[in-house]
């Protein structure tokens, strides 16, 4: 019982009495594809204790639809198992450790990152291809957290506003403003639908996976499979060229037409295709992105993917090992970008493949993120034994989680030549085998000379 | 000794000629051994040049396979 009650304090959230947000200021972005929302929280410690973590709550409605979410100030992350918090707001926690602790009496200001997918509808629900997309965005007017909230004003931007239900609220042409609230209590919710238009195409991938195969003759190949697919409103009628015309910009907006990938300087043999063959719709240059040196894809799907239409597509790449393996003896070091290269989307799950040579051993994989790992075995060209094969899958995947991963294996300087001795015997047994038939004797009668 | 940037044995843009060249030899030696083969009879042949040629021709020819492979970018 005592360790009952134990447990209990010890997950229950810890917030001081005099410790609340003096102001918050939000901004809605609704005019991508997803939403991003930033906040500026200005937290005001009136206690006696320094403050040095902070926590972020999300309502157990929208968190399979957040995909990443920040604070700037801070250096560590993670979610915690908060039993009150779970049962009777119905919420998951993130905890959050600052760079510097809140002093008392002293406040400070952070930046809140939140980013959502998946969170439009389509109202109405088909379209035509020259019409808008109409999509309904449902969120609370008040700052879902567990702290006093003494001051909020959220601004919404949008494309162009229809309608929205919070009859309070202030419209400034394509922005919207809610408040300014004074004194909110902890864990306030209140319902509020804005219709609006967005065109950009609703799409995500159902599924996206990348497969990498090492060799030690000097390449890693990289092939990515995506499943792609529009939640947006779904087409009305029938599809005719005659009416989409892919010429005109102001057809078929709510469509995608183009996709953008970024691969490593290095990458080489780039190929693009789907089950058919070859998509010839690309684009690739090499350039500067970011400050980063990178090679960049223009990917046009071969259809314009309307609301409710999916597609596969592959993209595969060759990199050289020079970069991205490192020896030490027989010990290597392999160092990849966990997340895919179609950096723009959202993907629902994702699968990660790393094949080693034939004949690696003691694989360690230094893991950044939180992946469930699978180890299998792949059998492909000259394989006898089956090439170590290690497998990670996440859920919601995005560029966020493109983290290094490192692998560290161990590899024999022998075992590099497992392939090439295996060809040479191949043919040494068909010469000697040539030979040998050669020198055999099959007449049973002798014939006299 | 730390880690240093791992390079393949031979570098990867000799490939496609060492496949072309390993591959010519190897047919040199293995067009020798058909003509010998034929042109011999069984009485005539010597065990030790059979042997030799064979050998040879099946270093050279598994060489230039396994460069054709990898130059089309078939790698294991």
């Amino acid at each position: 019982m005592l360790l009952f009650i134990f447990i209990a304090l010890a997950s229950s959230l810890r917030i001081q009495k005099n410790f609340f947000i003096s102001n918050i200021e939000r901004t809605v972005q609704l005019t991508d594809r997803y939403v991003y929302i930033k906040s500026k929280i200005n937290f005001q410690n009136d206690g006696v204790i320094p403050i040095e973590k902070i926590y972020y709550t999300i309502h157990s409605a929208l968190s399979d639809k957040l995909y990443h979410v920040n604070i700037e100030e801070s250096n560590a992350k993670k979610v915690i198992e908060d039993m009150d918090v779970k049962y009777k707001q119905n919420a998951t926690v993130y905890e959050f450790t600052l760079q510097k602790s809140i002093e008392p009496s002293a406040n400070l200001e952070v930046e809140l990152n939140e980013y959502y997918y998946k969170r439009f509808k389509p109202m109405p629900k088909e379209i035509g291809v020259e019409d808008e997309q109409l999509v309904q965005f449902m969120d609370s007017v008040y700052f879902f957290t567990p702290y006093f909230v003494q001051n909020q004003i959220t601004y919404y931007e949008t494309q162009k506003i229809i309608s929205y239900t919070l009859k309070s609220a202030t419209q400034r042409n394509q922005l919207l403003e809610f408040g300014p609230y004074q004194d909110i209590k902890a864990y306030s919710t209140q319902i509020h639908t804005i219709h609006l238009e967005n065109n950009t195409p609703m799409t995500v991938f159902t599924k996206a996976s990348k497969i990498v195969e090492v060799s030690h003759w000097g390449n890693i190949l990289i092939e990515e499979n995506y499943s792609i697919e529009n939640q947006g409103a779904k087409l009305k009628g029938e599809f005719g060229r005659v009416n989409f015309n892919k010429y005109n910009p102001n057809i078929g907006k709510h469509s995608l037409k183009q996709l953008s990938a970024s691969l490593p300087y290095d990458s080489w043999g780039v190929y693009y295709r789907d089950e058919i063959g070859n998509i010839s719709t690309s684009n690739a240059a090499k350039g500067k992105l970011n400050g980063e040196n990178q090679a960049l894809i223009q990917l046009r799907p071969r259809f314009a993917i309307f609301g409710g239409w999916r597609s596969n597509f592959t993209l595969g790449y060759n990199l050289p090992t020079k970069k991205y393996l490192e020896q030490d003896g027989n010990n290597f070091r392999l160092t990849l970008n966990f997340s895919f290269s179609v950096k723009e989307m959202v993907s629902d799950s994702y699968n990660f493949q790393i094949s080693l040579p034939e004949g690696a051993y003691d694989i360690k994989v230094d893991l950044p993120l939180q992946v469930e790992r699978n180890d299998t075995l792949l059998f492909s060209y000259f394989d006898t034994v089956g090439r170590p094969t290690i497998i990670l899958d996440k859920t919601t995947t995005s560029q966020f989680d493109n983290k290094q991963i490192i692998i560290t294996y161990k590899f024999s300087g022998i075992s590099i030549l497992r392939e090439p001795l295996m060809i040479f015997g191949t043919f040494l047994f068909a010469f000697l085998l040539i030979i040998y038939l050669r020198r055999l004797d099959l007449q049973t009668l002798k014939l006299k000379e | 000794m730390g880690y240093q940037a791992y390079s393949p044995p031979i570098d990867t843009k000799h490939y496609s000629n060492l496949a072309i060249v390993l591959t010519f030899i190897g047919f040199c030696f293995l067009s020798y051994f058909v003509i010998y083969q034929i042109t011999q009879n069984k009485q005539q042949r010597s065990l030790t040049k059979e042997l030799s040629v064979g050998l040879f021709a099946s270093l050279f020819l598994s060489s230039g396979t396994l460069f054709s492979f990898l130059a089309l970018g078939l790698y294991f």
